[in-house]
């Protein structure tokens, strides 16, 4: 029974990395378009900022500190915020997950395969990046004590990111359109994440409050275990992953239970 | 326990739908207030079908069929009402369910799009948990009965629609179900295609007793296979039946064609009670006669008049729907 269930996923993951490669520039595309995004915005604005500041610390990153914090924010964004679940709506909207309401291989399996698919390719993305930013110097080598937690929790907590994505996807039962949605989601994550500007620089009160929010763990967190730099307790942060993720479990669960119900397999 | 593979009372399934005015107008008015009616796709619909039955679900556009077989399968939960498929109530989809049916869509592809036929086979292999022999077997025996065996390795987007329903098909049936619903499975198919197709659910079935339940627009495919119809008209089941009786059910007459070598008269006593419906030419007729005075009035006509060319309906069928669909009052609640 285990070994056919095995089986499934095994597949399943084999037939979706084959799928994301048939479309051979769209996935070069995809793999290199945050590398574009980050040199051309993320390097070049910090490097820009602290060169107009006469390179006076900021927030107590002075600018090496802040460059490197940036290229372990794209090594944390390929492992955990490059994943979408934009077929989800569209299947929804357009009645192509009846084949799943078929098929004795639930939809958030093979969604979750096809995320376990994507993950592989970017873990072999976020380790091409490390080499070359430590082989053109932007990056230290980091420690085995610093690289192996930062690994660890930023594909902890991509399950997470798959969660929160799964569960606006499952929103489609609902609305015709939910790419605003998500566009405000992804919003607010780069911006409350220190994905780009780091949390630290925030007022006091913000910091207070986003300590509670999914948002440091998709990209501050993981930074500051890259650089060795943690601010905060990882028994709190690990706590707050599991909170979030049983708080989006549920809400797939209730959300696909009362969406289904509404599913009118349109087109069909 | 039923022994039936389907019962079904009083399926109702109803939904809302939004209405909008048309133009820049409309479209503030609905932003402001959205005008919601409400829809019944099926009214209280009772089915009984045994294990191994081909039943053709007949109606026109709209009138549920589709909807009837997306409660039956299992996809869509019905309003009020309940069914039991194979034993099992088809909206909670409990895996054993699922395992045993089959849907195949003709206006809508399952398999994966981006990859080759076969890729999509293994992935349903592992999905339906069928052994590597048996799998290997049923790809064989499937794709040659469909001639699609060179086309395995071929991406489903560079395949043409026939070739593609041909690999729907097969994916379909690879686990073998107990039952399969077939909507439209001939839909946009050339007549060489449709009829491969239907020569090849005839033999399937033949084999393994399959349970089928088909809808078509084409008369020629239920004609072929379903020796039973339930014809639904506006949500609701208005005849369930023997092909044959449904065939009569306006009456036990033969629908004749007749063309001369030359004119005839028309007003000629012979006609008079065969409601004749003339060519303009004159010389050609269709005529209705009573199957019990086929043969008598056959020979009469062909020994006063030179008659070319005789032949009767081939699909009466198709006559009877197309009569019911626009005067729905001839047949009974």
């Amino acid at each position: 029974m285990a070994s056919h269930e095995f089986a499934k996923w095994r597949t399943t993951i084999a037939s979706s990395l084959a799928r994301q490669m048939t479309y051979k520039v769209d996935f070069f595309l995809m793999l290199i378009a945050p590398s574009i995004v980050f040199v051309s915005v993320n390097y070049t604005v910090w490097r820009s900022i602290f060169t107009l500041r006469g390179d006076a610390p900021i927030g107590g990153f002075s600018m090496d500190e802040m460059l490197r914090y940036q290229c372990w924010s794209l090594i944390a964004a390929f492992l955990i915020r490059s994943h979408r679940s934009w077929d989800l709506s569209e299947d929804i909207r357009m009645g192509r997950i009846t084949a799943f309401l078929l098929y004795p291989f639930d939809l958030w399996k093979f969604h979750a395969c096809e995320f376990l698919a994507f993950q592989f390719v970017q873990i072999v993305m976020a380790a091409i990046a490390i080499i070359t930013m430590i082989t053109i110097g932007l990056i230290p080598l980091p420690p085995l004590t610093c690289l192996i937690p930062g690994l660890f929790f930023s594909l902890s907590v991509s399950a997470l990111w798959f969660l929160f994505e799964f569960a606006f996807g499952l929103v489609a039962f609902w609305l015709e359109e939910t790419w605003i949605l998500r566009f405000v989601f992804n919003l607010f994550a780069v911006l409350l994440s220190g994905a780009f500007i780091p949390i630290e620089l925030f007022p006091q009160s913000l910091q207070a409050v986003l300590r509670y929010t999914p948002f440091p763990l998709i990209a501050s967190l993981p930074v500051h275990l890259f650089l060795g730099s943690n601010v905060t307790p990882l028994p709190f942060a690990f706590m707050m992953m599991a909170i979030w993720m049983a708080i989006m479990t549920l809400a797939s669960i209730v959300t696909w239970r009362r969406g289904i119900g509404l599913y009118s397999a349109a087109g069909m | 326990m039923t022994t039936q593979a389907i019962v079904c009372r009083t399926l109702t399934k109803e939904y809302q739908s939004s209405r909008k005015q048309p133009g820049l107008r409309g479209t503030l008015q609905s932003f402001v207030s959205s005008t919601r009616v409400k829809v019944t796709a099926v009214s209280d619909f009772n089915l009984e079908i045994s294990p191994g039955e081909i039943v053709g679900l007949l109606g026109p556009n709209g009138a549920g069929k589709t909807t009837i077989m997306k409660m039956l399968s299992g996809i869509v939960a019905p309003t009020r009402g309940e069914a039991s498929v194979l034993g099992f109530e088809p909206f909670r989809r409990d895996r054993e369910f699922r395992r045993r049916i089959a849907l195949v869509m003709g206006q809508k592809t399952q398999l994966w799009w981006d990859i080759p036929a076969y890729d999509s086979f293994q992935l349903l292999q592992r999905y339906y948990e069928v052994s590597n022999r048996d799998f290997k077997e049923r790809v064989e025996v499937l794709g040659t009965l469909l001639g699609v065996t060179h086309l395995f390795h071929t991406h489903l987007r560079r395949l043409s629609l026939g070739e593609r329903m041909k690999m729907e098909l097969m994916a379909c049936l690879l686990h073998q179900p107990d039952l399969c619903f077939l909507d439209e499975p001939t839909i946009g198919l050339d007549v060489v295609a449709q009829k491969q197709i239907r020569d090849f659910f005839k033999e399937y079935q033949r084999v393994h007793k399959t349970t089928i339940i088909l809808t078509s627009h084409y008369m020629a495919d239920i004609d072929a296979l379903c020796p039973r119809i339930v014809l639904v008209l506006g949500g609701r089941k208005r005849f369930d039946g023997p092909i044959r009786d449904f065939e009569r059910i306006l009456g036990k007459e033969k629908f004749v064609s007749l063309l001369f070598r030359e004119p005839v008269e028309q007003s000629h006593s012979m006609w008079r009670d065969l409601n004749p419906r003339w060519d303009p030419s004159g010389m050609g007729v269709e005529l209705q006669i009573a199957e019990d005075k086929l043969r008598e009035v056959s020979i009469s006509i062909f020994s006063q008049f030179p008659v070319a060319d005789y032949s009767t309906e081939k699909m009466p069928i198709e006559r009877v729907l197309k009569e019911l669909m626009t005067n729905p009052h001839l047949i009974g609640e």
